[in-house]
This record gives structure tokens, C-alpha cells and sequence, in this order.
């Protein structure tokens, strides 16, 4: 059972990912209050560190796919709970490390008091979910743009986080108490995790693996 | 027939469908960035140059992906290929960059169909459109050779992608100059119609990609080749990064700088009294500001803040605003923003400005904002919302309701006050 899980964690690189989780804390700490303008005018400021969740979402969602895709297609054990431990444990780790390193953004004070351990949370499961829906619909070759393009494109077209009335265009962006975002969090995980436990190791499309 | 079309979507698709996806990125920006009821070129140009920071990390974790794939399958064939081995890898990197450069010119060519259509006033800038072209190919080039050095492995396009979006990052947030920041391959400039360009600064970027993509190019070549032809492509890397350098130079010593303010003056004008000048582009506003500036200045006739002439934007630096004529600031035209322009003419020529310069007391400034508002009919201090305790909320509810002629001759009694912020808030009617 352990031999299993070593060779399952080196085919799909948890070393790696380990080391994207960790740098990934200590960039969220490193970037703290910073905010930037993402448009020309300097309108839609956005918190640096909401964005950083991004990076340990692609590594999870890339390194799930594996490299020994015909081999595994005729296992003789189910390699269902390995996946299911990569995606919800990763994920979960990144949640942990994240959060805590969230916990040092000055509240209260900062350009952004409203956002803090809870909004990085938020914002980790629901790229890390987005991520993995996107790598088993589209594959590889595009997987990794729908989490980019939440990240990007979002704060380009509202500039300021309130004029999106749907909350959910600008869902990494809004404030810990926002209740939608929250929701469509829970939907993407909900819907990740199904399409985890219900489709095999094999990309559709028949697109290789990276 | 058909077997030769089916071919070449199978090998090309990827790309088509990248270049077809980029196109969409332009055409939704230039089109969604403009203002509510105007049909200008200024603001899809600035849409096109904000989509540049999406455009750009899809296409550099595009071509990323290409090559890495290529690369692994067609290591071998390269290193015992006939041909030269440069033309070799200038074909593939030509089949990968070019069809997603290509996506600029077809979203501008939907962009300016739909322009055409609406009548939009102004025109695109050239070189500014040189600079767009530039940062996309800078992208596209830069991703191909960073796929192609990193190879084919699970986190190619990502980490491409997501290393182009966090160098924007990091330059958006520190210190370096807008010069060194320009330098980047993402528009940071708006477009507007009151300004006159700079082309020296946008030749100057458009020229620092192209160059540095070609020195990309040569280093992808040199690190493929061996003996003496790895000589020329290393001779071809220097004198591509000498271009580079020296294009730079145009971009910081303007320090990036696209635009300085300048009012051509293309008028288009309504009415006598007041005479109302707007830029072309804004001629739509024309009547419905024509009327609000009609009813202020039945409200302040007789006072110094009667409007004669105005025209838009005339008061800024190398402007020239013809004799008698004041300024006028419109942003957008919808109702609210009409309202505004008739608030900052009031704020501008009427006792605000003597408040602040002459630092008079609370009290003071307070009853001449309440004037302000009622003469523009603006609540920009938020008067209305005001609580029943807070200063000066009873002398606005009972001001606000004042007729026009009853406003103006007090108005007129007290326009001395008034200009020089000594009115106070009893002396309200």
C-alpha cells in the first residue's frame, strides 16, 4: 500500500507540487497589502495576493494527469482513491499553508480589510476546482486557461469590484463576507470532485499528457 | 481535396483555434471599453491595448505548449536534417507565432467594420497600432522559445503563461520608472481625442520587440546548430539585442510617455447664449447640455458665473481657447455624467475655489457647496443623504426647493459673498 502510494505520488509529481504550495505561502506573505492596477487608467486595484492561488491550482490540476496513461488503463488496482487523495489532500494542504500565510494580511488598516484567510481559502478551492474540470474537458493543451483567464481577465472588466452585480465575473476578488462567491465555490468543488470520481486517467480528446 | 483540408486542420487546428480565441480577446475589449452613448476610436484603441495583458499570456502559453511538443518529436529530425537547421526551426517558429500575430489584424479589421458602421468619430494611430502588433509577437516569440528551452514536461504552458502574467505582476508593482515599465510587452497607455502622440515612444517599443523577438529566434537557432554556422546565429543574436538596446533608448527618454494634452479644437457648436462647443465625437451631448447650461444660466443671470461661451477642455496646457471661452468637461453622456459637467463648470468658475484658497471655515464652505448643488443640480457631497442632525442638512432641504427666479435674486445680492466664500450658512434663504 505504501510502495502504491510513493509510485502514484512520484507519477504525479507531489514533490513538486509540495514545493509550488510552499513557495506559493510565503509569495502571499512576501506580497502582503500590494495592490496593482491591472488597466492603463489605474482603476480596478487588485490584491495582489488573491491572484497567488493560481500557481498551486495549475500544478495540481497539470500534475494529475498522468504519464503512464496506458499502463494505468488496464491496473489491476483502482486507482480511484490515489486520485481522489491527490486532488482533495493537495488541495486541502494548499487550503492549510495558504490560509495561514493569508492570516498575514494587516486587516483593518490595509487597502483591503475585507480580504484575508478566508477570500485566499475561497480562492484556492475554486481555482484548484476549476482547474481540474477545465485539464478533463478541454485537455491539456487549453486546461490551464480557464484559471488563468478568472485571474486575468475579471478586474478588466469591472474595474471596481462593485459594479459586478453577478459576483461571481469577479468572484476571486470580492470581499471574506461575500456570500455568492462563497456558493460558486462550493458548486465548482462539488462538480470537481464528481467529474474526479467519474472519469478514468485518461484525457478526452486523446490529447497527450503535457 | 477534402483529405488535404482535413489535413491541415488536424496539424494546424491548435493554432487556428488559438489565433481565432486571440482575435475574440481584441474584438471584445476594443468593443466593450466604450463609454455609454459615444462612438469613439480612442476608446476601442484603449480597449485593444488593455486586452494586450490577456492576449499576451494566452499566446505566450500557446506557443509554449507548440514548441515544447515540437521539439520533443522533432529533436531527431532536426539534428539530421538536410536543409539548414535555422531554416528548419524559422519554419516551425513561423508556423506557430504568425497565425497568432495574425489575430490582431482580423480583430482590427472587426473592429473597424464595426466603427464604420456606428460612425465613430477619430482614428486609430498607427504606431500605436505598431505597438499592439509588437507586444503580441514579443509574447507569442518569447513563450516559443521558453517552451523550446524548457521542453516537453507537464508544466510547460502553464508555467509560461503564468511567468508572462507575474512579470506584469512585479513591473505594475515596483519601483521602476513608467519608462523601464513601458518596456514590457503590455500596453499601459489610454487613448483619448484631447492629447497628440508621441511616435518616437511607440516606434520605439514596437521596434524593441520586434527586435528581441528576432533575437529570441537566433538564440533558439544557436542553441540547435553546431561548428561554424553557430557563429552566425550568435553574431545574429548581438546585433538583435543592439537593436533592442537601442530602440529602449526612444521608450525611456520619453519615459514612456504616448501622450501630451492638446485640443485640436474640432468643434462642433450650438446655440448663442450660451454658444456650446463639443469635440465632434461628442456631439450627441450637444442639445441635452445645451438645455441644463440654458436653466444655470437662468439661475445665475447677472453674475460673473453666466455662461457666454464654452468649449470642451480649453484650459489645459497648450491649449488655446478662443476669446471669452470657458471650459467645459465631459466625460461620458449620459444623464448623470451631463449633470457632472454642469457641477464642475459651477465648482470651477463659482466661490468654491475661493474656499479652498483662501482656507475659509467650515461653515463657510459648506453653504457655498449648497449652492453649488442646487445650482447644478448634482448631489455630489450627498446632501440628500444627510442626516437631520448634521450640518447643514436643514439649510439644504430648505434651500433646495427655492424657485429660480427667487434663487436668483438672492443670488445676485449676495454674489459678492458668494464669489469670495464669506456667505455662511444663516444667510441661506
Amino acid at each position: 500500500m505504501i510502495r502504491a502510494t510513493r509510485l502514484f505520488a512520484r507519477t504525479r509529481r507531489w514533490g513538486v507540487v509540495l514545493l509550488v504550495v510552499v513557495a506559493s505561502g510565503l509569495l502571499v506573505i512576501a506580497c502582503g497589502p500590494l495592490r496593482i492596477a491591472m488597466s492603463p487608467d489605474g482603476q480596478s486595484l487588485v490584491l495582489v495576493a488573491m491572484m497567488i492561488p493560481v500557481l498551486p491550482a495549475l500544478a495540481i490540476a497539470a500534475s494529475l494527469e498522468s504519464p503512464l496513461r496506458l499502463q494505468e488503463m488496464s491496473a489491476a488496482r483502482s486507482l480511484l482513491g490515489f486520485r481522489v487523495l491527490h486532488v482533495v489532500g493537495l488541495c486541502a494542504l494548499a487550503c492549510v499553508v495558504l490560509g495561514f500565510a493569508g492570516s498575514f494580511l494587516s486587516k483593518g488598516d490595509g487597502p483591503a480589510p475585507d480580504q484575508g484567510s478566508v477570500s485566499i481559502v475561497r480562492n484556492s478551492i475554486a481555482l484548484v476546482s476549476l482547474g481540474l474540470v477545465s485539464y478533463r474537458v478541454i485537455g491539456p493543451r487549453f486546461g490551464w486557461l480557464p484559471p488563468m483567464l478568472l485571474v486575468v481577465v475579471p478586474p478588466l472588466i469591472y474595474p471596481r469590484v462593485q459594479q459586478d452585480q453577478t459576483q461571481i465575473v469577479t468572484m476571486l476578488y470580492q470581499a471574506d463576507s461575500s456570500f455568492t462567491p462563497f456558493v460558486a465555490t462550493i458548486g465548482l468543488g462539488i462538480g470537481a470532485l464528481a467529474l474526479v470520481l467519474w472519469s478514468g486517467p485518461q484525457s478526452p480528446l486523446g490529447a497527450g499528457a503535457g | 481535396m477534402r483529405r488535404t483540408v482535413g489535413r491541415f486542420f488536424a496539424r494546424h487546428g491548435f493554432i487556428l483555434c488559438g489565433c481565432l480565441g486571440l482575435a475574440g480577446i481584441f474584438v471584445f475589449f476594443g468593443l466593450s471599453g466604450g463609454r455609454e452613448g459615444l462612438h469613439l476610436w480612442s476608446d476601442r484603441v484603449s480597449g485593444i491595448g488593455e486586452a494586450t495583458v490577456v492576449t499576451g499570456t494566452v499566446a505566450s502559453g500557446l506557443a509554449a505548449w507548440s514548441a515544447s511538443r515540437w521539439v520533443d518529436l522533432a529533436g531527431d529530425r532536426i539534428a539530421s536534417s538536410a536543409r539548414p537547421r535555422s531554416l528548419v526551426v524559422l519554419r516551425h517558429i513561423a508556423s506557430v507565432v504568425l497565425p497568432l500575430v495574425a489575430a490582431f489584424p482580423v480583430a482590427l479589421a472587426v473592429i473597424t467594420a464595426q466603427a464604420m458602421v456606428t460612425k465613430s468619430y477619430g482614428a486609430a494611430y498607427g504606431p500605436w497600432l505598431a505597438a499592439i502588433a509588437g507586444t503580441l509577437l514579443l509574447a507569442a516569440t518569447g513563450g516559443y522559445a521558453l517552451g523550446f528551452i524548457i521542453g516537453r514536461r507537464w508544466f510547460t504552458a502553464p508555467l509560461v503563461a503564468a511567468l508572462f502574467f507575474g512579470c506584469y505582476v512585479f513591473a505594475q508593482s515596483s519601483a521602476p520608472s513608467f519608462g523601464v515599465r513601458s518596456l514590457y510587452p503590455v500596453i499601459l497607455n489610454r487613448d483619448t481625442e484631447f492629447a497628440r502622440y508621441y511616435p518616437e515612444t511607440m516606434l520605439g517599443q514596437a521596434g524593441f520587440f520586434v527586435a528581441l523577438s528576432i533575437a529570441s529566434f537566433f538564440l533558439l537557432v544557436s542553441m540547435v546548430t553546431t561548428g561554424r554556422r553557430r557563429w552566425l546565429s550568435v553574431v545574429g543574436l548581438f546585433t538583435a539585442a543592439s537593436l533592442a538596446a537601442g530602440s529602449s533608448i526612444g521608450v525611456l527618454e520619453r519615459n514612456g510617455q504616448y501622450l501630451t494634452g492638446y485640443n485640436s479644437r474640432d468643434f462642433v457648436c450650438l446655440g448663442d447664449a450660451p454658444v456650446l462647443c463639443l469635440n465632434r465625437g461628442y456631439a450627441q451631448a450637444l442639445k441635452p447640455l445645451h438645455e441644463r447650461f440654458d436653466s444655470l444660466n437662468k439661475k445665475v443671470a447677472g453674475t460673473d458665473l453666466s455662461a457666454t461661451k464654452l468649449e470642451q477642455n480649453v484650459e489645459g496646457i497648450g491649449d488655446q481657447p478662443s476669446d471669452g471661452a470657458r471650459s467645459v468637461y465631459l466625460e461620458a453622456i449620459g444623464d448623470a455624467n451631463l449633470d457632472f459637467a454642469v457641477s464642475r463648470y459651477v465648482q470651477k468658475y463659482g466661490g468654491l475655489e475661493s474656499c479652498y484658497r483662501n482656507e475659509r471655515p467650515y461653515d463657510n464652505l459648506l453653504a457655498v457647496i449648497i449652492v453649488d448643488t442646487w445650482l447644478s443640480g448634482f448631489d455630489e457631497y450627498g446632501l440628500d443623504m444627510a442626516g437631520e442632525a448634521e450640518l447643514g442638512a436643514r439649510e439644504w432641504q430648505r434651500f433646495k426647493g427655492t424657485s429660480t427666479t427667487e434663487g436668483n435674486r438672492w443670488l445676485v445680492d449676495n454674489a459678492d459673498l458668494y464669489f469670495s466664500c464669506e456667505i455662511s450658512l444663516a444667510e441661506l434663504p
